[in-house]
C-alpha cells in the first residue's frame, strides 16, 4: 500500500464526520462534528486543508448550494464520501483492528 | 456586535488560499453568529474569530503545501480565476531562508528581538494606559455634545450651580437639546446580610437619558417623580451592585430596597461603572425653585442642540444669567454662565499633560531600542560581508541581497513585536491592581483592538527604522568591497554610520534621564511640603449618620459619644471628627468678611475654605492651637435663629488676612453674604495644606461640628499601637451604637497621603524604568562601537605592543573614541533636554525646567556609564598578548 493511500488520523475523523453528517456536512458542520464528538478544535483552514486534500484523491465530492443571507450572501459547500473514500476508510479500520488484536493496554494509562 | 471583525475579514481575503477563502468566510460567518448568540461576550466571539482566521491563514497551507495553480480539477471555480494569485506561497520561501539565517547567530538574534521587545511592550503599556485615561472618549453617546456648566463668581471663578438657577436654565435655555443636573448622594442599604455603605447621585430625570445611558433592566426616572414634593420612593442601582448584592436576578425590578431611611421601588438598573465608578444607587434630584440660591450643589451637563456651537451657547447662557442677576440681586448679580466640554473637565489638562509627555518619553525609548537593533545589524552584515560578497559575486542582485536583510528584518520585528505584546498584556492587568483607584479610568486599560493595532504600526514603523538603514547600506553597494579579508578602518562608511547612531543613542537617553531626574526632584519637592500636621498612626474611616434616625443635635451628640467609646478603647490616644475629611480631592469654599468691614458687593468678600470638626480634630492631627480656645464638647449648639453668635475657629492665615496685626480673638466676621450668620472667632490655628498636597492652602474657617452636623463624617484617631489593629474594636463600638452604620474607606492617614500623590509617583516610576532601559540601550551601543573598533584594530595593536607601548597607554588609545562620542552625545542631548524641559514645566512641582542637578546627574549617569562600556573591551585588547594579536591574520 503506497503513501497516498494511507489515511492520516485526521483524515479518518473528518471523513467518518461527513458520514455521521451526511446530507449536512458542510464546513461549520464538520468543523463542529470535530469538536463536538471527537473533541478536536480546529480551524476551518486545516478542515479545508483537508477536504480538498481528500477530494483530490477522489475519496469525497463538493458541491455548492445557494447562497445564503446568514452567510453574507455566500454559499454551502456540502461534502460527501466517495465509494473510494468509503473503501479507503474501512481499510483503515481494518489495518487498526487487526493490528489492535491480542494487545491489551491499562485503560488507565490511555485516561492519564 | 453582530459583525464580524473586517480587519480579520480583510486579512483572510488577502491572504487565505483563494480556492477556499469564500468557503471559510461563509461558514465563519454563519458560527460566528452562534456564537454571539450563545455566549453573550462579543469580546468571546471576536477572539474565537480572530482564532479561527489566523489559523485558517496559516493552517490550510501547513496541511496542503505549495499547490500549483493549475493542479487542481475543479471547474466550479473556474469562475474566481479573476482573483489574484497568492503572493504567501513565494514570501514563504524568503521567510523560512531568514529563520535559518536568524538561528545560526542566535544570540544576536535573542538580544535584537530582546530589545526590540523592550521598545515595543513599553509603548504598547504606556499607550494603552494614556488610550484608557487620556485618548479614549468618555462612554457616553455623541460625547462632543456634551457640554459641563458652571456658574462663575463676579471673580470670574468657577462655582457649582444652585437648585433654583438650575431650574430657571431648564426653562429658558434654547441652545441645549437638553441639560441635566446631578450630585453627591449616598445611602446605606440594609436588608440581607450586613448594612452596606453606599456613594450614589441625585440627579435629575433628564440624566441618564441625555447622556444615552439606557437602563439594562427597568426605566429611568420620570418627570413627575423628580418634581419637588414627589412622594414616590424610587431608586435605580448600578449593574455592579445588582450583580454583586442581588447575584445578576432578572425579577429585581419593582422590588423593595430597605435603606436607611426606609424602603424604595426599585424601578431600574443602569450599566454605570464605566462613566460614574463607585456609585451605586441613584435617586431623584428633586430640584426646589424655592430653595436658597445662595447654596451652590449642582454640577450640571448639557447636550447641544444640533448646529449650535460652543459661543453660542455661551452667549445664550450669559443672556439668562444677567436676567437671572436682575431678578436675584442679592444672589445672582454680577454670577456668570462658563461652558467647557465635558471631556475637558472630566479628565483635565494635567492628566492629558501627564499622558502626552509619557508617550513622548516612551517614544524615545523605542527609538532608542531601534537604534540599537539598527546597530546590531550593521555589526553582522560586516560580519557577514565575506558571505554577502561572495553571494554578489555569484549573481545575487543589491535588491536581492537588500531585500533578504530586509525580511530577516520583519521577522525580528515580527518575534519582538510578539513578545513585546505579550509582555504587555501581562503588565497592563498588573498596572491596572498596582494603580488602582490612583489615576481615574486607570482601571479600564486593557489590550483592546485599538492598543493592539497601534503596537502593530509600532512595530511595523519599528522594522521600517531599523531595518532599512542597514538594508539601503547593503543596496548601495557598501558592502560590495572585494573579497578582501582582515582589517577594516573603523572611520569607514559603516564605521561612520555606527557613530551617528551611538551619539544619537547617548543624546536620547540624556533626554530621557533629565526628564526622569526632573520628575524625581518635583516628587521630592511634594515628599518635603510642610503639611502642618501630623499624621503617623492616625486612623480614619467614614461614616454616614441617617438624618432620618438623627436630626442636626442627635447627630452631633451620636459624635460625641462615638468619640468618647473610641477613646477609651486600648491603644487610642486621641480622636477627632471632620465633615470632609483632609486630601479628600473637594473642600467646601465660601465667602466671609470682617462685620466691622463688611463690603457692598459680595464679590469683596474673602474667599475661603471650611470645613466642620470637633474639638478633638485638632489634637488628633497635632495642629497646634496658636491662640485663644476651641469649642467645650459638651455645650449645645449655637442658637443662630435667635441671634446667637457660634464660636469659630480660623487659621493663621485667614486670621493675617482679615485682621492683619491685630488679635483676631473675639473678633467677629459675616458669613456667606451680606446680612448673613455672624461668628465670633474664639481661637486661631496652625495654617495646614490638606487639600492636596500639591496646592497651596487657602485661608480656612472651621466651624464646631455641633453647628454644622454634615451626615457624612470622617473619624480621625491617633493610636500608640499599629492602627490597623484597632480596626475590629473601632467596628464593634460603632455596631454597638448604631447596629445599621456601617463604617467605610477605613484608611491609614499615610495611605490616603500616598494616593493623593499618587500620579506624580506613577509617573515617576514608570520614568525611571524607562531611564534605566535607556541607559542599558546607550551601554549597549557604545560598548559595541568600541569593541568593533578594536576588533578592527588589533593587528595595530599587536604591533605597537611589540613595539613597547605600554598597556595603558593602548587603553587610553582605544577610549579615545568611545570618549569622544561620548562628549558629542551628551552636549547634544542636554542642548536637546534644554529645550524640550520648557515643555513638562506645567507637570512639575517647584522645580525648575532646567534644575542644576537635574542635567547634572544625567550627564554624569550617562557619561560614566559611557566610559564604563567602552573601557571594558578596550582594556581586554590591551590585554592582549602581541603574539596573538599579530597572529589573528
Amino acid at each position: 500500500m503506497g503513501k497516498g493511500a494511507h489515511l492520516g488520523e485526521f483524515e479518518q475523523l473528518v471523513l467518518l464526520a461527513l458520514l455521521r453528517l451526511g446530507d449536512d456536512a458542510y464546513g461549520m458542520s464538520v468543523r463542529r462534528e470535530l469538536q463536538d464528538t471527537a473533541g478536536r478544535e480546529v480551524t476551518f483552514g486545516t478542515v479545508y486543508g483537508t477536504l480538498d486534500r481528500l477530494e483530490e484523491k477522489g475519496y469525497v465530492s463538493s458541491l455548492s448550494a445557494d447562497p445564503e443571507p446568514v452567510r453574507g450572501g455566500r454559499s454551502r459547500r456540502y461534502f460527501q464520501i466517495e465509494p473510494a473514500g468509503e473503501v479507503a476508510l474501512s481499510r483503515a479500520r481494518d489495518m487498526m483492528d487487526r493490528m489492535w488484536d491480542g494487545v491489551r493496554v491499562a485503560r488507565r494509562a490511555r485516561g492519564a | 456586535m453582530r459583525r464580524p471583525p473586517r480587519l480579520a475579514d480583510w486579512l483572510l481575503t488577502r491572504f487565505a488560499s483563494r480556492y477556499v477563502r469564500q468557503d471559510v468566510l461563509g461558514d465563519l460567518h454563519e458560527e460566528y453568529l452562534c456564537h454571539v448568540i450563545r455566549e453573550r461576550s462579543a469580546l468571546g466571539a471576536r477572539l474565537w474569530y480572530w482564532r479561527q482566521v489566523l489559523g485558517t491563514v496559516v493552517g490550510y497551507h501547513a496541511i496542503r503545501g505549495p499547490v500549483a495553480e493549475d493542479g487542481l480539477v475543479r471547474s466550479r471555480r473556474t469562475n474566481q480565476q479573476w482573483e489574484t494569485p497568492l503572493p504567501l506561497e513565494s514570501m514563504l520561501s524568503d521567510v523560512r531562508f531568514g529563520m535559518r539565517q536568524l538561528s545560526r547567530n542566535p544570540g544576536f538574534s535573542l538580544l535584537a528581538v530582546l530589545t526590540l521587545a523592550l521598545g515595543i511592550s513599553a509603548s504598547t503599556v504606556v499607550f494603552s494606559v494614556v488610550n484608557a485615561v487620556v485618548l479614549r472618549p468618555l462612554p457616553f453617546e455623541d460625547v462632543d455634545e456634551l457640554v459641563s456648566i458652571r456658574e462663575t463668581t463676579p471673580r470670574g471663578d468657577r462655582f457649582s450651580v444652585s437648585e433654583p438657577t438650575f431650574l430657571d436654565w431648564s426653562a429658558t435655555q434654547q441652545s441645549f437639546a437638553d441639560i441635566a443636573g446631578f450630585t453627591g448622594g449616598g445611602a446605606t442599604l440594609i436588608g440581607d446580610g450586613a448594612p452596606e455603605s453606599l456613594a450614589g447621585l441625585r440627579i435629575s430625570h433628564s440624566f441618564f437619558p441625555l447622556l444615552g445611558i439606557a437602563p439594562i433592566m427597568g426605566r429611568s426616572f420620570s418627570p413627575d417623580e423628580d418634581l419637588p414634593g414627589a412622594q414616590a420612593r424610587v431608586v435605580m442601582i448600578s449593574e455592579g451592585l445588582w450583580r454583586r448584592r442581588f447575584g445578576g436576578s432578572t425579577d429585581i425590578v419593582g422590588t423593595n430596597l430597605v435603606f436607611d431611611d426606609g424602603g424604595y421601588t426599585l424601578i431600574g438598573v443602569v450599566a454605570t461603572e464605566t462613566a460614574f465608578p463607585g456609585n451605586d444607587v441613584f435617586v431623584p434630584l428633586r430640584a426646589d425653585p424655592e430653595s436658597d440660591r445662595s447654596n451652590h450643589e449642582l454640577e450640571i451637563i448639557g447636550r447641544l442642540a444640533s448646529g449650535v456651537s460652543m459661543t453660542g451657547a455661551t452667549a445664550d447662557m450669559q443672556r439668562i444669567a444677567a436676567i437671572i442677576g436682575e431678578a436675584h440681586p442679592a444672589t445672582n448679580a454680577d454670577w456668570g454662565v462658563q461652558l467647557l466640554s465635558l471631556t475637558e473637565t472630566r479628565i483635565g489638562p494635567t492628566l492629558s499633560r501627564l499622558g502626552y509627555f509619557l508617550l513622548a518619553a516612551v517614544g524615545l525609548l523605542l527609538l532608542m531600542a531601534c537604534v540599537s537593533v539598527s546597530n546590531l545589524l550593521i555589526a553582522r552584515a560586516t560580519a557577514r560581508q565575506q558571505e554577502i560578497g561572495i553571494r554578489a559575486a555569484l549573481g545575487a542582485g543589491r535588491t536581492r541581497i537588500g531585500r533578504q536583510l530586509l525580511t530577516e528584518s520583519s521577522l525580528l520585528g515580527l518575534f519582538g513585536g510578539v513578545l513585546g505584546v505579550a509582555v504587555a498584556a501581562w503588565a497592563v492587568p498588573l498596572l491596572r491592581t498596582v494603580g488602582a483607584n490612583t489615576v481615574p479610568r486607570l482601571e479600564t486599560a486593557s489590550i483592546d483592538a485599538t492598543v493592539l493595532l497601534v503596537s502593530l504600526l509600532v512595530s511595523f514603523a519599528a522594522v521600517v527604522l531599523f531595518g532599512l538603514v542597514p538594508s539601503l547600506h547593503v543596496a548601495r553597494g557598501r558592502l560590495f568591497s572585494p573579497l578582501r579579508t582582515g582589517a577594516v578602518s573603523p572611520s569607514s562608511g559603516r564605521g561612520r554610520l555606527r557613530d551617528t547612531l551611538v551619539v544619537a543613542q547617548i543624546a536620547l537617553s540624556v533626554l530621557v534621564l533629565v526628564g526622569t531626574g526632573l520628575m524625581v526632584r518635583s516628587f521630592v519637592q511634594l515628599q518635603r511640603v510642610e503639611l502642618g500636621l501630623s499624621h503617623d498612626d492616625v486612623l480614619t474611616f467614614g461614616l454616614v449618620i441617617p438624618p432620618s434616625s438623627y436630626d442636626g443635635e442627635a447627630r452631633g451628640d451620636f459624635v460625641h459619644a462615638l468619640e468618647d467609646s473610641i477613646a477609651r478603647l486600648p491603644g487610642v490616644e486621641l480622636v477627632g471628627t471632620t465633615m470632609v475629611r483632609p486630601f479628600a480631592g473637594f473642600r467646601p469654599s465660601n465667602f466671609v468678611a470682617p462685620t466691622d468691614r463688611v463690603p457692598d458687593r459680595v464679590e469683596d468678600f474673602t474667599p475661603i475654605s471650611w470645613g466642620a470638626v470637633t474639638p478633638g480634630y485638632f489634637a488628633a492631627l497635632d495642629i497646634r492651637l496658636q491662640k485663644g480656645v476651641v469649642w467645650d464638647p459638651l455645650a449645645p449648639a449655637a442658637n443662630m435663629e435667635e441671634g446667637e453668635q457660634p464660636g469659630i475657629v480660623i487659621d493663621r492665615l485667614l486670621a493675617d488676612q482679615l485682621w492683619p496685626g491685630q488679635d483676631a480673638i473675639g473678633q467677629s466676621l459675616v458669613w456667606n453674604q451680606i446680612g448673613g450668620t455672624t461668628a465670633r472667632v474664639i481661637g486661631v490655628v496652625a495654617t495646614v495644606r490638606d487639600e492636596a498636597v500639591a496646592v497651596d492652602a487657602r485661608p480656612r474657617l472651621y466651624w464646631h461640628y455641633r453647628d454644622m452636623p454634615w451626615v457624612r463624617v470622617s473619624v480621625m484617631v491617633r493610636t500608640s499601637v499599629g492602627p490597623e489593629t484597632t480596626v475590629p474594636a473601632i467596628r464593634e463600638v460603632v455596631g454597638g451604637l448604631d447596629s445599621n452604620m456601617p463604617i467605610f474607606d477605613v484608611s491609614t492617614f499615610d495611605a490616603m497621603l500616598a494616593d493623593n500623590v499618587a500620579v506624580p509617583r506613577f509617573t515617576m516610576q514608570v520614568l525611571a524604568g524607562f531611564a534605566m532601559a535607556a541607559l542599558l540601550l546607550a551601554a549597549m551601543g557604545i560598548y559595541g562601537v568600541t569593541a568593533f573598533g578594536v576588533q578592527c584594530r588589533t593587528h595595530e595593536i599587536g604591533i605597537r605592543m611589540a613595539l613597547g607601548a605600554r598597556s595603558g597607554q593602548m587603553v587610553r588609545m582605544l577610549l579615545t573614541r568611545g570618549v569622544s562620542l561620548t562628549i558629542l552625545g551628551l552636549i547634544l542631548g542636554t542642548a536637546g533636554a534644554a529645550v524640550l524641559a520648557q515643555l513638562v514645566e506645567t507637570l512639575l512641582y517647584e522645580t525648575a525646567t532646567i534644575d542644576a542637578v537635574a542635567f547634572a546627574g544625567a550627564a554624569v549617569m550617562m557619561g560614566s556609564v559611557a566610559v564604563i562600556a567602552s573601557w571594558i573591551p578596550a582594556r581586554r585588547a590591551a590585554r592582549v598578548d602581541p603574539k596573538t594579536a599579530l597572529a589573528s591574520e
